[in-house]
């Protein structure tokens, strides 16, 4: 055997298989993760202004909701900015992980 | 289908055009960054999976389906530059080269080491290049094309490559 055909020998055996099922597992996986978390961080804008356009019309529908106990103005803020902020983490979190 | 065919539909948001594409170029994607980080097979791994995902993020930009391979490949060859040289020492270190290599496929685990050695020697475009053409087969018009150098560049670094690495061996003359 030549030199060459010597050195073409030892790259085949770093030859990865033709088809591998758990790298390709792996990456679907990983696609996967992150459409989801693409969804959730399109709909949490979404989801923000629609509790503050609740909130804002508050008025108009707590008259519907007889006896309902409402939030004040600063803790239905503060709730909001809470899911909020949890929300992005989440997010954040999933993203660093995918 | 062809390549062009699954970029098209893969641009269009479908997940199996894009499985497709990792089954048909997972093999030529992996084996470049083998012997690019030169036997650290985990980092090559997972600087593949990496790839793919960057891949699948840009599709939509690729300009010229048919050419997918080679944009994969140019994809790997930038993400991989700047970790090769931590990514070789660390594979050293920790013999990963060794535990994640089948002994059934025969040749002597010395040769494997001193191969991996070699290569490491080469500097990363010289070493990419010949990872594409020498093992790979490539053309060197397609390495070009992927790695963005020159096409007289590639010829140089191939034939130099080869030759270093035939020397460090002990199979040939250093050209």
């Amino acid at each position: 055997m030549t030199p060459e055909k010597d050195l073409e020998a030892l790259f085949a055996l770093d030859a990865a298989p033709r088809r591998d099922p758990a790298f390709e597992a792996m990456i679907a996986k990983r696609i996967a993760r992150r459409r989801s978390v693409a969804a959730v961080g399109a709909a949490a804008p979404l989801a923000v202004a629609g509790g503050a356009l609740l909130w804002g019309l508050r008025p108009v529908w707590s008259g519907l909701v007889e006896g309902a106990v409402m939030p004040e103005p600063e803790g239905a803020v503060l709730a909001a900015a809470v899911l909020a902020l949890g929300s992005a983490l989440a997010v954040v979190r999933q993203v660093l992980r995918g | 289908m062809t390549d062009a065919d699954l970029v098209h539909a893969a641009s269009s948001g479908s997940d199996v055009a894009f499985s497709r594409i990792v089954e048909r170029h997972q093999g030529a994607v992996r084996n470049f960054l083998r012997r690019l980080l030169a036997g650290g097979w985990a980092d090559a791994d997972d600087v593949a999976q990496d790839v793919f995902i960057v891949a699948w993020r840009e599709i939509g930009r690729l300009e010229d389906p048919a050419g997918l391979r080679a944009w994969l490949l140019g994809i790997a060859w930038r993400r991989a530059q700047d970790g090769t040289r931590a990514a070789f020492r660390r594979a050293v270190r920790d013999g990963a080269w060794s535990q994640s290599r089948d002994a059934s496929n025969g040749g002597s685990a010395e040769d494997r080491i001193a191969l991996a050695q070699a290569m490491a020697r080469l500097p990363p475009p010289v070493r990419a290049c010949v990872a594409l053409c020498v093992a790979d087969g490539w053309s060197h018009a397609e390495a070009a094309l992927a790695l963005d150098l020159p096409i007289g560049t590639v010829k140089s670094h191939v034939s130099r490559g080869r030759a270093r690495l035939l020397s460090m061996l002990g199979g040939g003359d250093d050209a």
